[in-house]
């Protein structure tokens, strides 16, 4: 063991004075994470639309969805105008200062207290689908509440046939309408649990670069190799296993330095907020593991450093593009999403998603028990394969 | 102290060492020469247990050595052939390194790394970067390395190749300084002088084989090689020629050139007698030269090829 943390101490000391190690460990990470941050359009932290709203109605049912739904709707960023003809309304669509107007139109209060269809229009631009999604849900949700007040009105007429009373009709209409719903849901899906876009792009470029990183440390016995010091070391009281200890614990070490740095650096360059710093410390050492076991397995592979060095580049940059380092997996296809199952990037990205819905650790620990996995083993495999070059000639 | 039988390796096809043994006792240094491609680097690789072999046996200091002999190795030092540092790191940084790897450490490592500083006479370049060093310090580092654990069997894999003659005579003194320490010492070269120079006794190895061993003057005798006396004179040197050729041991002396060619047995001891006789058979003498054979005539004779083929 001792040998072992010699030669990690010895290949740090020389990776410090590289400062290539340090460029790709923290320097590129931290910049790529702050230029993404800054310079992309963020699609998870805001979304700002407006709406105008064409009341030709007046009516009770018209009131309680101006003053229900579409009153309540600034807090999610979206704006509610008010204007007294759909020409109007067209023209604020027109000249780009509206996303979507929705028309009620006349008697629509009548048809529903009669029980009787009726029809509201939204009028979407067509650079703003989004906008017009937002006005469909919004809609279909009041219709629920509208069906139930055509059950009451319904009800009322049949318990008093002839001529109902118009008081008592408005009366039913307006409980109807302020009773809460029978059901409510509640959210709660993968998608709801995401990252800001500064905690995003800190984690995902943290993990792109620890497996360029992780090279540095195992990847370095071919150079031992080319140097003749890989016999030197051999010729001295320690195993094949040893030497590659040696090497890994650099991997360990190099990883979980540049993914600490570039998680504090972009908690304070971009205000990321990664969460639990137990669970991401968890987090972050089951990545580096697994990082370590797929360059352990790659120097098995190879039998130089430029052999090596290429495929490390291409393993890492397919992962990251696999796995979500480079755009969000929520915006990636289903087939994608599922093959990114299969990357500890979309495991580590994943984890730190569902530490921004503020739990702690228990809730990554199923990908933590992924991670570690991957790094058991793509490291079992490496070792069994690596000893064989440490000791080929 | 080291004891290798029958070592074996082949590569493929290619066998590389066909069946070789040696002893080395305490104290001795042992010279493995042989041109490139004979075999002494497969041979020291399997001593060392750097490479795996394909049968024999090896003993250092009574304790079997292979490729999974991990505490055995700690009694070797390896020098080997090509320079095995860090460019990146200091001479003592070097030297530090690679004593951790051999278990040394705190005070006793600090000593170590001073005498052999000391020893390599590096000890005022010791902060500096080894890639600003001369070819030669590099050298004397590289066997400096091995040196540092104070090892029983010091394996010295060709120390000197590409080395500058004032390098090459530092490090020759430094190999001879510590067999007189009582370490044991593998040298394999294909330089003949160094060999003749350093060891006590010389295997010569062509194709995976040890084809003689002894000591020098045992090889030299086994091949019955003579001396030459050539001595350039004036006067009259055909009498001169005759009169040597009287003497006893000296099989032929004939005149070519200005000068006396005597063929003799052992000539450093038969030499003041036969200049005793050509003076007085009326030749002056204007110089000496006696010419030895030596390991590269060995090796030719065993051979049929230069050491340098």
């Amino acid at each position: 063991m001792n040998a072992a943390l010699a030669i990690a101490a010895k290949d740090l000391r020389q990776k410090i004075r590289d400062r290539s190690a340090i460029i790709i460990a923290v320097i590129a990470p931290l910049a790529l994470a702050f230029l993404f941050s800054s310079a992309l359009p963020s699609s998870q932290d805001s979304f700002s639309a407006s709406f105008e709203v064409v009341d030709l109605d007046h009516g009770p049912v018209a009131q309680a969805l101006v003053d229900g739904p579409l009153g309540n709707l600034s807090q999610y960023g979206i704006t509610v105008g008010r204007q007294a003809s759909e020409e109007e309304a067209r023209a604020k669509l027109d000249g780009g200062s509206a996303s979507v107007a929705i028309v009620i139109p006349a008697g629509f209060s009548d048809a529903i207290q009669a029980a009787r269809p009726a029809e509201i229009s939204i009028i979407g631009r067509a650079d703003s689908p989004l906008s017009v999604q937002v006005a469909q849900s919004i809609l279909a949700a009041f219709v629920s509440s509208v069906e139930g007040v055509q059950v009451a009105v319904a009800t009322v007429v049949a318990q008093n046939p002839g001529q109902p009373d118009p008081q008592i009709i408005s009366e039913v209409t307006q409980a109807a309408l302020a009773a809460p719903a029978p059901i409510k849901t509640v959210r709660d899906t993968t998608s709801d649990r995401l990252a800001d876009t500064a905690t995003y792009y800190g984690a995902a470029m943290a993990v792109l670069f620890l497996f360029l990183a992780a090279q540095f440390g195992v990847v370095s016995i071919h150079a031992e190799r080319r140097a003749g010091t890989l016999a030197r070391m051999l010729a001295a009281p320690i195993s094949a296993r040893g030497i590659l200890l040696g090497k890994v614990l650099v991997s360990l070490v190099l990883g979980c330095v540049s993914m600490a740095i570039v998680a504090v650096g972009s908690t304070l360059l971009t205000g990321a907020r990664w969460g639990d710093p137990v669970a991401v410390a968890a987090l972050i050492l089951a990545t580096v593991l697994a990082a370590s076991g797929i360059s352990l397995l790659i120097v098995g592979f190879t039998r130089t450093e430029e052999q090596a060095g290429g495929l490390s580049a291409i393993v890492a940059l397919v992962l990251a593009v696999l796995g979500g380092s480079l755009f969000p997996l929520s915006q990636a296809p289903e087939g994608l999403a599922q093959l990114s199952l299969l990357t500890p990037h979309a495991w580590f990205i994943r984890g730190i998603n569902d530490l921004s819905s503020g739990e702690g650790i228990a809730i990554v620990v199923p990908s933590l028990a992924v991670l570690a996995a991957i790094g058991v083993v793509t490291g079992a495999v490496g070792l069994w394969r690596a000893q064989k070059v440490v000791m080929a000639r | 102290m080291l004891h290798c039988a029958e070592l074996r390796k082949s590569f493929g096809k290619r066998v590389a060492v066909a069946g070789v043994g040696f002893e080395i006792a305490p104290g001795e240094t042992y010279g493995l020469l042989g041109p490139n491609g004979a075999g002494k680097t497969t041979t020291i690789s399997m001593i060392c247990g750097l490479l795996s072999r394909d049968g024999g046996e090896v003993l250092v200091d009574g304790q079997p050595i292979d490729t999974g002999a991990t505490r055995a190795k700690a009694v070797i030092g390896y020098v080997p052939q090509d320079l095995a540092l860090y460019p990146d790191l200091s001479a003592r940084e070097n030297l530090k390194f690679f004593g951790r790897l051999q278990r040394l450490g705190g005070r006793e490592l600090d000593r170590r790394v001073d005498e052999t500083l000391d020893v390599i006479g590096l000890a005022d370049r010791a902060k500096e970067r080894t890639d600003g060093f001369s070819g030669g310090m590099k050298r004397r580092l590289n066997i400096g390395i091995g040196l540092l654990h104070r090892p029983r069997l010091l394996v010295l894999d060709e120390p000197t190749v590409g080395v500058d003659p004032q390098s090459r005579n530092s490090i020759l003194q430094s190999v001879a300084d510590l067999e007189s320490e009582g370490m044991a010492i593998l040298y394999t070269t294909h330089y003949m002088e160094e060999a003749e120079r350093l060891c006590d006794r010389v295997g010569i190895i062509d194709e995976g084989l040890i084809r003689a061993e002894g000591t020098r003057r045992e090889l030299i005798a086994l091949v019955g090689e003579k001396d030459r006396i050539r001595m350039v004179a004036t006067g009259d040197l055909a009498a001169a020629a005759a009169a040597a050729e009287r003497v006893e041991r000296v099989s032929q002396a004939s005149v070519a050139d200005g000068a006396i060619d005597v063929i003799v047995t052992d000539a450093r001891t038969i030499l003041p007698q036969i200049l005793e006789l050509v003076t007085a058979a009326g030749a002056a003498i204007r110089s000496v030269e006696v010419v030895e054979p030596d390991l590269e005539a060995v090796f030719l004779h065993l051979t049929g090829k230069a050491l340098r083929d």
